[in-house]
């Protein structure tokens, strides 16, 4: 496989647009990037999986330690969340033969659609305004029941938020898991919309939170690429360089920027994510 | 409201991820700058064994290496949640930390199978 000047830009331009849109709402990218490798540069589709799982990796890592710094990451929640997510992994990993990708891609795509109608019909963003200062305070969590505070630079206040419903995030990611293991994504689009609709998590920290998780996920799917010798750096590495970019400026306009924009655009990529996986099955 | 210090688990896994993300971001760009300065456009599959492997061309190493750092990254910021989680004696943190990690290592091995 050849990487020329060209082929090197356009990989950074795609990292670049995937990492910004993934640090901004918290899902990994890999729905966007896995169709641009495969249609438009024309590699193989475990070529263009092993690639996208690195771009994952380098958006979670990135905007992960942008956002823990913040303390918009509750670090207890992803990791409760993302026991659920790797069960679901491991079930769909084991199951994949059994259930038709198709059907579940179209039940998926539906899924997300209904998802991104009642983001944007839904009311405004969860938590309690607690203070209002002019410095900003980094953000804690509390481990039992779950949740925390963050500083919400847009408004220049504490935001207090309990997660309620655990059971309704862990049953969403657990799918997001088995979708994970069966169509080849983060996850993201589901988990996002489970903590912020489903247990009541402001937006800004459940895409934090997602974008901390994908990394934990993606690792165990890349390590399987590594091993099988499916990973062409040379694809890879201009593609991350480009997320890497992306991934910071994503989160500096996140921080920022107001849950209902936040909440609209992630609705804007659920619909299209749909329709991207409904015209993959189909074709 | 009093000001809060910065959450220990979040300062360490931070400078974790943040690590992970300059030392492999460093290798990625040096290995892309080694390609275009060489004028070696070859970017082959390999595999981590091949690392030592002379016939690799050196740019596709140096950029397997920092794909290598970035996949580790994650699971050391777990592993780092977990120490912090041991010394404040979080023990339900802890064991759903130590789980998910079992669970992910079974999906690799599962996955190596």
């Amino acid at each position: 496989m050849v990487v020329d000047l060209p082929t090197l830009l356009g990989l950074i331009v795609l990292g670049v647009f995937s990492g910004s849109l993934g640090a901004l709402v918290g899902i990994g990218g890999g729905v966007v990037i896995v169709p641009a490798l495969t249609i438009l540069f024309g590699y193989d589709i475990k070529t263009a999986i092993a690639a996208s799982l690195v771009a994952v990796v380098a958006t979670s890592i990135t905007a992960g330690s942008r956002y823990v710094r913040h303390g918009l990451v509750n670090t207890r929640l992803a990791l409760t969340l993302e026991l659920a997510t790797a069960l679901g992994g491991l079930t769909g990993g084991l199951v994949g033969t059994l259930i038709s990708s198709t059907i579940l891609s179209v039940v998926f795509a539906a899924l997300l659609i209904v998802t991104g109608v009642l983001l944007l019909r839904g009311k405004g963003d969860s938590g309690e305004r607690v203070a209002v200062s002019g410095k900003r305070q980094p953000g804690w969590e509390t481990g039992h029941p779950l949740g925390g505070a963050f500083w919400d630079d847009r408004t220049a206040t504490m935001v207090r938020y309990k997660a309620r419903r655990l059971p309704v995030g862990e049953g969403v990611s657990f799918v997001a898991g088995i979708a994970s293991g069966l169509l080849g994504i983060g996850g993201g689009v589901l988990k996002v919309p489970a903590m912020n609709l489903g247990m009541d998590v402001p937006v800004k920290v459940a895409a934090a939170t997602s974008s901390f998780m994908i990394g934990v996920t993606a690792t165990a799917g890349l390590s399987v690429y590594l091993g099988k010798g499916y990973v062409h750096p040379g694809v890879a590495a201009p593609l991350a360089l480009g997320v890497l970019g992306g991934a910071l400026a994503g989160t500096r306009f996140a921080t920022s920027a107001s849950p209902r924009a936040l909440r609209s655009i992630l609705a804007i990529v659920l619909v299209a994510v749909a329709v991207v996986m409904v015209v993959r099955s189909v074709s | 409201m009093r000001e809060h210090q910065p959450d220990p688990a979040h300062r360490i896994v931070a400078l974790v991820l943040q690590g992970g993300f300059v030392i492999g971001g460093c290798l990625l760009a040096l290995g892309v700058v080694l390609g275009l300065v060489t004028g070696d456009a070859s970017a082959p599959a390999l595999r981590l064994g091949d690392l030592l492997r002379d016939s690799a061309p050196l740019h596709s190493r140096v950029e397997m290496v920092g794909v290598a750092i970035f996949a580790t990254t994650p699971a050391v910021g777990v592993l780092a949640l977990l120490a912090v989680w041991l010394k404040g004696r979080d023990w339900r943190a802890m064991g759903i930390a130590i789980t998910v990690l079992i669970i992910l290592s079974a999906g690799m091995i599962l996955g190596h199978g």
